[in-house]
């Protein structure tokens, strides 16, 4: 088992523990199965902080392709999403559970 | 509703099916009896149970980063898990590891997709009509998922011995390093990894959210929007597992 071990190593090695810069955060809700606001402008290159709050009972999953990003979220609780850093665009999410209804864009924007 | 729990249901008992037929074609290729099976599920609910149960809990470790971490935990550890099997997939003497090996990763993989799914219908326990659509769609999305995996089972089992291996291997290769990709996708969301721009955008191609791209996402984890740090784990975990018999054979 001498490669797997290696590789175990090189994996640990590469696990910076980052000082937490300065990150910009933006709020996201969820109410009756929609995002408020649908759409959010962030700047464009740089991390972001995304804090959902999901003020329905039942639980949520953000989800996003373009961003490559998911995260459950239970009913009446909230959570941080680290987006980024973004080339400027659209970029499409939604509710897994509620994807009919729950629909929302990042816009990201150059400054 | 009836699509909506179809396509989610779908999604979370596809990998595990997936998975699942893998093991099969590999328990087959080295004579191995499936009776891991119901116990290997069992403890999978029973896990998955427990997980969706304390899910708030969980999500609120180390600042509200703790589905992340769990997460890619268990990615880490199928891919560990596979791992193994690749090195002593031949070797007699490990006959019993294997097959608890073989347990574990697919119980690994019942929890996380179980786990998910409990949650799904927990908004629903409130509404008897929408719980019977969902759970209606829900064992379509089984069926179909279950169906896909027999597919795979069987696409391996038709091949030569020769090719079957070959096949298998592969594929094994490729789902694992998925997994870790996966692992990895989880500590940049929870920021224990450095944040990335993605190398490149296949989704002009194969979009990750049409149906083609959810399968291969299923079948290899396929990723549109890979970070260079995906990338490379990506890269290395396949060659792992490529090359995990030659070491076995410099071994011995």
């Amino acid at each position: 088992m001498r490669l797997p071990t290696v590789f175990a190593l090189i994996l640990f090695a590469a696990l910076p523990m980052l000082a937490h810069a300065a990150v910009p955060e933006f709020t996201l809700e969820i109410r009756q199965h929609l995002f408020v606001p649908d759409t959010l402008t962030v700047p464009a290159g740089t991390k972001v902080r995304l804090r959902v709050i999901n003020r329905d009972s039942t639980p949520e999953e953000f989800e996003s392709y373009s961003l490559n990003r998911e995260k459950v979220i239970m009913g009446l609780q909230e959570t941080i999403i680290f987006i980024g850093p973004l080339a400027p665009g659209r970029y499409e999410f939604f509710g897994e559970f509620n994807p009919r209804s729950a629909i929302g864009h990042i816009v990201a924007e150059a400054r | 509703m009836l699509l909506v729990s179809l396509v989610v249901v779908l999604r979370e008992v596809l990998e595990a099916s997936v998975i699942l037929g893998l093991l099969f074609v590999l328990g087959r290729q080295i004579g191995l009896t499936r009776r891991w099976v119901p116990v290997s599920l069992g403890c999978g609910l029973l896990m998955a149970w427990l997980l969706a149960s304390y899910f708030e809990q969980v999500a609120a470790w180390q600042d509200g980063i703790g589905q992340e971490l769990l997460n890619s935990a268990l990615s880490a550890l199928v891919f560990v898990g596979l791992a193994c099997l690749c090195q002593w997939q031949r070797n007699i003497q490990q006959r019993h590891a294997v097959v608890l090996i073989m347990a574990t990763v697919f119980a690994l993989t019942t929890t996380r997709e179980g786990a998910e799914l409990l949650l799904y219908y927990s908004a629903f326990t409130g509404d008897a009509d929408l719980l019977k659509t969902t759970l209606l769609g829900g064992a379509m999305g089984v069926g179909i998922g279950l169906s896909l995996g027999v597919v795979c089972y069987y696409v391996l089992v038709q091949l030569s011995n020769s090719a079957s291996q070959l096949g298998t291997r592969l594929w094994l290769a490729l789902f694992g390093a998925g997994m870790l990709s996966q692992a990895v996708q989880m500590l940049q969301q929870a920021d224990w990894l450095p944040a990335q721009t993605p190398l490149w955008s296949t989704n002009g191609l194969i979009a990750e959210q049409q149906v083609v791209g959810q399968l291969l996402y299923a079948l290899f984890s396929y990723e549109a929007t890979p970070t260079p740090l995906q990338l490379i784990v990506w890269l290395a975990g396949c060659a792992l597992l490529l090359l995990l018999p030659i070491s076995r054979r410099r071994a011995a």
